[in-house]
């Protein structure tokens, strides 16, 4: 028995522990749910596609890839070409845990005894930090280089002990292979993992004799290291520092949850704090006292100060410590960090409590307390992404690929939404490019840098800043020869419908494709950005030349070829004397020290846990009545919304899941609730009235709704009254309708040539009618309406530019929201070109606060006056979203110094009009347009229904007209004599003292949820 | 130690053999072909045809010095340069090009050392007609409008053929009207405009290079499609309706034609603009078949609803229908129950003293439900009663009974 207790498991049991456990998880495809996982696949298929290329132009419009060591992706590439991309992946993320626990033993012997280094192995394989790194993090080179620094530390240490050169080749090597693969954990890894080393060398020197000789030796072998250590950090991956020194990142910081102040963000601190130490917490105290009291002090220092850089946000220390690098480093790093190097302090008490454990029962249950614990924690973490899922459902991309493969419509770009990390999976199967990405570090595109998003194609998350970027992206797809939208997610139609997109087909994967016509293939050649000869055949061959050398060294070593345990010289070696060698006076922690510490942890633990499962507030009384309402219909909890309404007069639950069933909607199906407001409440007795302002999140705008709710008491809970918003009842009860219906064959013939001459369709003829330059503060806007002439539909894209006084070019915009793209025969549309500024990442990234609002543009910054401006309108055939609702009970209302427009929108037609969007156009007493302004319908309206709705008129006095010279452009031709009518209904406005405006023309196209 | 060195010797080789391999690509881009040293006996003079027909084999002879050896020979053309080693023979040399050299027309240098003579490959006769280019490929049937279609004969290697070669643009319209053009080439084009008929319909267009018409070019067919619309004849089915918001009014026009007697297409925006008591209002529609067919819903508001049908700027006729009210009667009443009021809207009977039809719209105040067999119901708390709001169905108001609280 005493035998059982005090035996130690060896490293090698550890270590296939590891690769079993980790190793079935990963084949089982764990990492796909991660974050970073297909980004390192990505880099990995960039190198096997291209060993020797540094520019990648499948993200970003083109980015270097000495942005980031290419270790461990050239490690995946050459894998690649004989298992796979996912399965180079796999070996590689193996390899490194494997190492990992192998550089954790060896860690350790340099700090505790050998039993307690096997114990500190033993704990990395169910390292709750390990495991959310590798399951739910993705993180590849982290691992590898940890590893990697980890097993350089014995060499480390011999070579300040005894001065051998073969330790300090040995040390060096696996440092530059550390590099090779994460130069940061080289750069601030060392600082926590060798500075330590370094401190207790050289304090071990001042204890020994001669000490001034030691002390000398001791910091001159520290100076040689440092210097050689410094060299391959710059050496290895030099391209990399050349990059960044010539082109240092100038963005405005991502929000990560790691910088969060946990009590604050509970949900954060989980993730990126409780989980991490996980059961380490519980003995956080009793590994780290000993060791600050023993020789093993430097190292707990360190960990202390890696547990305090962990907490991010939550003390200002983080901060102030990090200083700028503290919006740009990912703190949850330090956290990472602190759970490796505690190991061995931990592994020390394992052992102890081993030992105690024959004496007392209580530390026995305590001790399976732990371990039960730790492999429970272990389970949780991998699992973590069941709980709560990070990413979506996992796509397949090869439709995706095929699609850009066939009819070459890799020529244009494109852009995924709602794919999370697996864009980048989309971007390993196919050579066509994207705007998009997902290594921000290597952004450069100033519509990305200028916005705290992450990626465009998770825009929804980073709320209105991130919408903001995308606005600027589908508004104007030329400029970035963006044709295609791989849409996996449905909040975003409503700003591609406004955009002018349309969708041609859904994938067999369920990923809907959009296509905005008219739009720039990309040149055949596209312009690269190559480093130097000399740099690209240095990043092609060293960074995987170091691995593989330090591979072969520590292979040496490990088979014994190489007898490391003689190397050094016996006489220069530093040992600390027995005077000062405290190691061995282990502290003997009194019982109320013992207590006191674990109830702290414990505290602290369940604090957080208490704090996180808290609800938000009471539900009490008849605000927070309504609260939790709105909270049960925003996250889908119609039966619970529906015990919220007051049972006398509310309806059946069937009847209210079938009326929840027929809301649709902007509002009702693609947004998010926001905030919800209480703006008055006037309660008497056991009834009342409550009246809120929900604000909704939606791709197109932030939408606001202002209801009035009544609520009532029964037996002391408050009830809302149901209000039913679905009572009318179509005439018809099956209807019928006949309509013009198009086909555009685009090649009639089945073949992969080049489009026949006779499948071009000639551009439909449109005539841009007028046009208007509108100033409104410092924002510009062209405002026009366009007629098409042709028999055919047309899909037009409408292009502003302004002038100065040279000709040159000031600025250039497309029409985007507030332009009815999908035209008529013979009908006449407006437009309006809202020109937007790009912020300059040179310039002005720093003052901008990164906040979106959706009612502003950014400002265009003009080098020059607005001497004169151009419209160029042109046309493509479509066949596609040409509804059109109808506009009845048209009145202007004028009232509290505010005109309203209130109107009946009828839809006759036999579809449901999910997203209604009604452009008021204003017109002059000649006709022209003066100003355009689209109004989204927060609700859908169903098949031959209608639905009231409210607009606010703009008072077009406060625009100013500027009146400079204009030219306009149809299809690329000048305006000629062509005569052109304008057609559509205007409603004559009553006299007011705004005599600029005589009439408003109403037009109200929609987005129908279903496909044709 | 021996083991290892044979180890490292064996790991030395993987990789110097993967440096090599990896490296392969760019040395290769490195290594390009180098100029040969061969020593080419000096030529004093070449003799050249001036003018010869593309494809036709020729021969170059040089005179040199040098009673033997080889000389070195240039030939720039269109296809770009080629090089070719002519045999020295008692002081002579000769050079056969192949008819593949002379395929391509237009002006050939030859070179050898300091010797240059050109010579002409002239091209053959009209082989091949490209496909008449024509565009655009839809014009109005106006009779002014017109569509330019343009020819790229080749001969036989493709070479664009001589300048004044006689061609033959022929097209049919709608009609069975046939016309023709016949334009020479320049700068190896042909072109003829082709206007307009005045009949929609489509057009083909074939043309053809020689008077026996062996050589023709595919058909191309362009639309001439319809003008604006002349004039719009608007009629209503009914002049008078019930004010329900649900009983359908049908609007249609005669057949819509330009002003040559063409259709108009279908998918043509048509717009039923009009007047009504409860506001302005337009209905969207399509020409289908050359005729316009709108359904008008019934306003909710009784009163005399005026409008007309505008395509292409062109409006209609006006038509007329009067709304009578769909309403004869309700009874409201207000009920209070505790803290709670309702009302209670019973017995909506249309002038036929039928019911009024499900879903119509009760108003009280702001609040809002619908009739379900004649009946609705309306709840708020009893504190916020407006005891003087009226309650509205289909433009019928009333005041509502009170029961005393």
């Amino acid at each position: 028995m005493t035998q059982h207790l005090t035996a130690s498991p060896r490293p090698v049991v550890s270590v296939a522990l590891a690769v079993l456990v980790h190793g079935a998880l990963l084949v089982a495809g764990s990492f796909r749910g991660t974050y970073d996982a297909y980004v390192h696949i990505f880099l990995g298929d960039h190198y096997a596609r291209a060993w020797f290329s540094t520019w990648e132009t499948r993200w970003y419009t083109g980015f270097t890839t000495v942005s980031y060591p290419p270790g461990t992706h050239q490690m995946i590439a050459a894998l690649s070409k004989v298992i796979g991309l996912e399965a180079g992946f796999v070996v590689v993320q193996l390899t490194g845990v494997a190492l990992l626990v192998i550089g954790v033993v060896r860690m350790s012997r340099l700090w505790v005894s050998p039993k307690a280094a096997n114990w500190a192995g033993l704990l990395v394989v169910v390292s709750t930090s390990v495991a959310e790194a590798v399951h739910v993090f993705g993180q590849l080179p982290t691992i590898i280089a940890l590893a990697l620094l980890l097993n350089a530390t014995p060499y480390v240490d011999r070579w300040l002990r005894t001065g051998s050169p073969l330790a300090l080749l040995l040390a060096i090597t696996t440092l530059a292979a550390t590099t090779a693969c994460h130069h940061v954990t080289t750069l601030f890894g060392s600082v926590f993992f060798i500075g330590p080393l370094v401190a207790r060398v050289v304090v071990d020197a001042w204890g020994s004799e001669p000490r001034r000789t030691q002390l000398l030796a001791s910091i001159a072998r520290v100076g040689v290291f440092g210097v050689l250590a410094l060299s391959v950090l710059i050496t290895v991956v030099l391209p990399y520092w050349l990059w960044s020194s010539s082109d240092p990142i100038s963005q405005v910081p991502i929000p990560h949850g790691s910088r969060a102040n946990f009590l604050e963000e509970r949900n954060v601190g989980l993730v990126f704090f409780v989980i991490p130490w996980g059961m380490l917490a519980f003995i956080y105290v009793r590994s780290l006292a000993p060791g600050l009291r023993g020789r093993a002090w430097p190292l707990a220092l360190s960990i202390l100060l890696l547990t305090l850089l962990g907490t991010g946000g939550t003390t200002p220390i983080p901060r102030l410590l990090l200083g700028g690098a503290f919006d740009i480093l990912t703190l949850d790093r330090f956290t990472f960090w602190g759970t490796i190097a505690i190991l061995p302090l931990a592994g020390a008490a394992a052992v102890d409590l081993f030992a105690t454990a024959q004496q007392r029962r209580s530390v026995r249950i305590a001790g399976v307390f732990l371990a039960v614990g730790a492999i429970a924690a272990f389970i949780f973490t991998v699992n973590l992404s069941q709980f709560r899922p990070l990413q979506p459902d996992t796509i397949d991309a090869a439709p995706i690929a095929e699609f850009l493969e066939k009819d070459q419509h890799d020529r244009w770009r494109y852009l995924t939404l709602g794919f999370g990390d697996q864009m980048a999976w989309v971007s390993a199967q196919t050579t066509a490019t994207t705007v998009d990405g997902n290594y921000h570090s290597a952004r450069r595109l100033p519509e990305l840098v200028s916005r705290p998003v992450e990626r465009l194609e998770g825009a929804k998350f980073r709320g209105l800043p991130g919408l903001g970027s995308l606005q600027q992206f589908v508004t104007t797809p030329e400029r970035y020869n963006l044709k295609f939208i791989f849409s996996n997610d449905t909040f975003y139609d409503p700003l591609l419908f406004s955009s002018g997109w349309h969708r041609v087909d859904t994938l067999i994967n369920g990923v809907v494709v959009w296509e905005r016509a008219d739009v720039t293939p990309l040149p055949d050649v596209l312009p690269t950005s190559e480093v130097p000869d000399w740099q690209r055949i240095m990043w092609a061959l060293l960074p995987l030349t170091a691995v593989a050398g330090a591979a072969l060294l520590n292979g040496l070593v490990a088979t014994g070829a190489i007898d490391f345990s003689r190397s050094g010289s016996a006489r220069a070696e530093i040992v600390p004397s027995a005077s000062n060698s405290r190691f061995r006076r282990r502290l003997r922690l009194t019982p109320s020290i013992r207590v006191v510490g674990a109830l702290v942890v414990l505290g602290f633990v369940w604090v957080g846990i208490g704090l996180s499962l808290l609800p938000g507030r009471a539900a009490e009384g008849a605000r927070n009545q309504v609260y939790d309402f709105y909270d049960d219909v925003d996250f889908g909890r119609t039966e619970d919304a529906w015990t919220r309404l007051d049972p006398v007069t509310r309806p059946s639950m069937e009847q209210y899941l079938l009326e929840r069933s027929v809301r649709d909607g902007l509002v009702d199906g693609y947004a998010k609730l926001d905030t919800l407001e209480i703006l008055d409440s006037r309660i008497d007795g056991g009834a009342g009235e409550v009246d809120v302002r929900a604000r909704y999140v939606t791709s197109l705008t932030a939408w606001t709704v202002e209801e009035t709710h009544v609520v009532v008491a029964r037996d002391g809970d408050w009830y809302l009254r149901h209000v039913s918003t679905e009572n009318a009842v179509p005439v018809e009860q099956f209807a019928r309708q006949t309509v013009v219906d198009y086909v555009d064959h685009g090649r009639r013939a089945v073949t992969t040539e080049t489009s026949d001459y006779g499948d071009i369709l000639d551009r439909p003829r449109i005539a841009v009618l007028d046009s208007t330059l509108v100033k409104e503060g410092e924002n510009w806007f062209v405002i026009g309406q366009v007629t098409n002439l042709d028999i055919d539909p047309a899909d037009i894209t409408v292009t502003g530019r302004l002038r100065g006084e040279d000709g040159n070019e000031l600025a250039e915009y497309q029409a985007g929201i507030g332009t009815v793209h999908k035209v008529l025969p013979g009908e006449t549309v407006p437009f309006r070109v809202s020109f937007e500024g790009v912020i300059d990442s040179s310039g002005t990234v720093d003052d901008y606060d990164g906040v979106f609002d959706p009612d502003n543009v950014v400002q265009l910054t003009l080098d020059d006056e607005v001497a004169s401006y151009e419209v160029e309108a042109k046309a493509l055939v479509t066949g596609r979203n040409l509804e059109r609702l109808a506009v009845e009970d048209v009145q202007i209302e004028v009232g509290g110094g505010n005109r309203t427009l209130s109107a009946t929108i009828a839809n006759g037609s036999t579809d449901d009009a999910t997203l209604p969007l009604v452009v008021v156009s204003y017109l002059d007493d000649r006709g022209e347009v003066l100003w355009v302004e689209a109004t989204p319908m927060s609700t859908a309206v169903r098949s031959q229904r209608e639905r009231q709705i409210e607009i606010d008129l703009v008072e077009v006095s406060e625009l100013e007209q500027v009146d400079v010279p204009f030219d306009h452009f149809d299809n690329g031709l000048l305006t000629g004599d062509e005569s052109a009518f304008s057609s559509s209904a205007t409603i004559e406005l009553p006299d007011s003292d705004d005599s600029k405006v005589a009439a408003l023309r109403v037009t109200a196209i929609t987005f129908e949820r279903e496909m044709d | 130690m021996a083991g290892l060195s044979a180890l490292s010797r064996r790991i030395t080789a993987v990789l110097a053999m993967a440096l090599i391999i990896t490296t392969g690509d760019i040395t290769a881009e490195m290594a390009m072909g180098e100029p040969s040293d061969q020593v080419f006996v000096a030529v004093d003079s070449l003799l050249v045809p001036g003018v010869i027909d593309a494809g036709q084999t020729v021969t170059i002879e040089a005179q040199t010095a040098s009673p033997t050896g080889a000389a070195e020979v240039i030939v720039h053309g269109a296809y770009g340069q080629l090089r070719f080693e002519m045999a020295i023979v008692d002081g002579e040399g000769h050079l056969m090009l192949p008819a593949a050299v002379t395929q391509h027309a237009g002006m050939v240098t030859i070179e050898s050392g300091d010797q240059i003579e050109t010579m002409e490959i002239l091209p053959g006769e009209v082989a091949t007609l490209v496909a008449p280019l024509v565009g655009p490929r839809t014009i109005v049937a106006n009779g002014a409008d017109e569509t330019l279609a343009v020819l790229l004969p080749t001969d036989r290697f493709g070479n664009q053929v001589a300048d004044g070669t006689d061609t033959n643009i022929l097209w049919e319209q709608p009609g069975d009207v046939d016309a023709s053009a016949s334009p020479e080439t320049f700068d190896g084009m042909a072109w003829a405009l082709i206007p307009s008929g005045e009949i929609a319909g489509p057009t083909t267009v074939r043309a053809t290079a020689n008077a026996t018409e062996t050589v023709r070019g595919s058909t191309v067919r362009i639309d001439e499609v319809p003008g604006t619309v002349r004039d719009i004849t608007l009629t209503a089915t009914e002049t008078m309706g019930l004010a329900d918001g649900r009983s359908v009014v049908a609007l249609h026009t005669d057949e819509l034609v330009d002003a040559f007697g063409n259709t108009l297409a279908d998918g043509t925006i048509a717009q039923f603009i009009f007047d009504a008591p409860s506001g302005r209002g337009a209905v969207t529609g399509t020409v289908q078949n050359g005729a316009v067919h709108i359904e008008l819903s019934a306003p909710t508001t009784p009163g005399r609803l005026t409008g007309y049908v505008e395509i292409h700027g062109v409006a209609s006729n006006d038509i007329v229908i009067d709304y009578v009210s769909a309403i004869a009667s309700f009874d409201a009443r207000v009920e209070f129950i505790g803290e709670e009021a309702v009302l209670r809207v019973d017995n909506a009977l249309d002038p036929s003293g039928a019911f009024v039809a499900d879903g119509t719209e009760v108003a009280w105040g702001d609040l809002r439900a619908s009739l379900r067999r004649g009946s609705a119901e309306i709840w708020i708390p009893a504190s916020l009663v407006d005891a003087d709001a009226m309650v509205g169905i289909l433009g019928l108001a009333t005041q509502t009974e009170m029961e005393t609280p």
